[in-house]
């Protein structure tokens, strides 16, 4: 009669993996497929408007960035504070750079409108028209 | 008689697949730790009066003036329609906006509507007459002085 350790001689206990792999997998892909790659810093600080026609961007190439904060502050996106003539200034460089630059405002929610038509006007005496407003989108 | 056979001596080739669990769980914990929940932001744009290209063809433009007070109250062409401050879909506004918005494309003319502020309105009022002019495909907006 064949011993019992005969029986399973060769077939030590194993685990199986494939299981686990599959969910590693499953969440990486998760992962990857939900991660934005963060094309400009967006300052925590600057609680910007809700709109629910507001379009998710697919191409932000062109974009001069600047931050309005509650006090009318004009900040760019590497912290530094902006005069209105340095706002036209700005933008004017960056028209001469790249005639397709847009202005794209981050202003606070609760920022006086004069803040955001100060920063408008600056934008149209650069000669950069078309301004970006950045907002959240609801109900969607 | 023993097999001479050394191939069939030898254990099936087995595939070894840890080093593929390691560089898996590596990408894992990169993608989890570097990952915030964040909001997307989406775009409502708006295009300057003044230096926008001019054609060749004359155009008739429609306007609209909308106002919006410092309270937050919203005028077309000086009779109030939104008076909610709080309202963010601004239905008669949304309403009214949307029939000009289709006649004037019946009457083949250019939609434009002036956004008159008050210089102490708040930003979010601003953009919700900015999102309600998205929602009716109103793209020909300027601001007023």
């Amino acid at each position: 009669m064949a011993k019992e350790s005969d029986l399973f001689a060769g077939q030590g206990l194993k685990a199986d993996l494939s299981p686990m792999i599959d969910l590693v997998f499953l969440l990486l892909i998760f992962f990857m497929v939900t991660a934005n790659i963060i094309t400009y810093p967006k300052d925590p600080n600057v609680i910007i408007p809700l709109a629910s026609d507001a379009k998710v961007p697919t191409l932000v190439e062109g974009r001069v960035v600047l931050n309005v904060y509650m006090d009318g502050t004009v900040k760019d996106i590497d912290g530094n504070t902006l005069s209105i003539d340095e706002v036209t200034q700005r933008l004017s460089q960056a028209k001469g750079r790249n005639p397709n630059t847009r202005l794209h405002l981050r202003s606070h929610k609760d920022v006086p409108y004069k803040h955001i038509q100060d920063v408008s006007r600056a934008s149209a005496a650069g000669g950069v028209p078309t301004v970006i407003f950045s907002t959240y989108q609801t109900g969607k | 008689m023993a097999n001479s056979d050394p191939f069939l001596n030898e254990e099936a080739p087995e595939l070894d697949i840890s080093p593929l669990i390691d560089v898996a769980f590596l990408l894992l914990i990169y993608f989890l730790v570097t990952t915030t929940l964040q909001k997307s932001e989406a775009d409502l744009s708006l295009v300057l009066p003044g230096v926008e290209k001019q054609d060749d063809k004359e155009v008739k433009i429609d306007q609209m003036l909308v106002h919006v007070n410092q309270e937050g109250v919203i005028s077309v062409n000086k009779e109030a329609v939104d008076s909610d401050p709080n309202d963010r879909e601004l239905p008669n506004l949304t309403d009214r906006l949307t029939r000009y918005s289709a006649s004037a494309e019946i009457a083949n003319t250019q939609t434009q509507v002036i956004i008159d502020c008050d210089k102490e309105a708040v930003g979010q009022r601003f953009i919700d007459v900015l999102n309600v002019c998205a929602k009716a495909n109103i793209k020909n907006v300027s601001l007023a002085n």
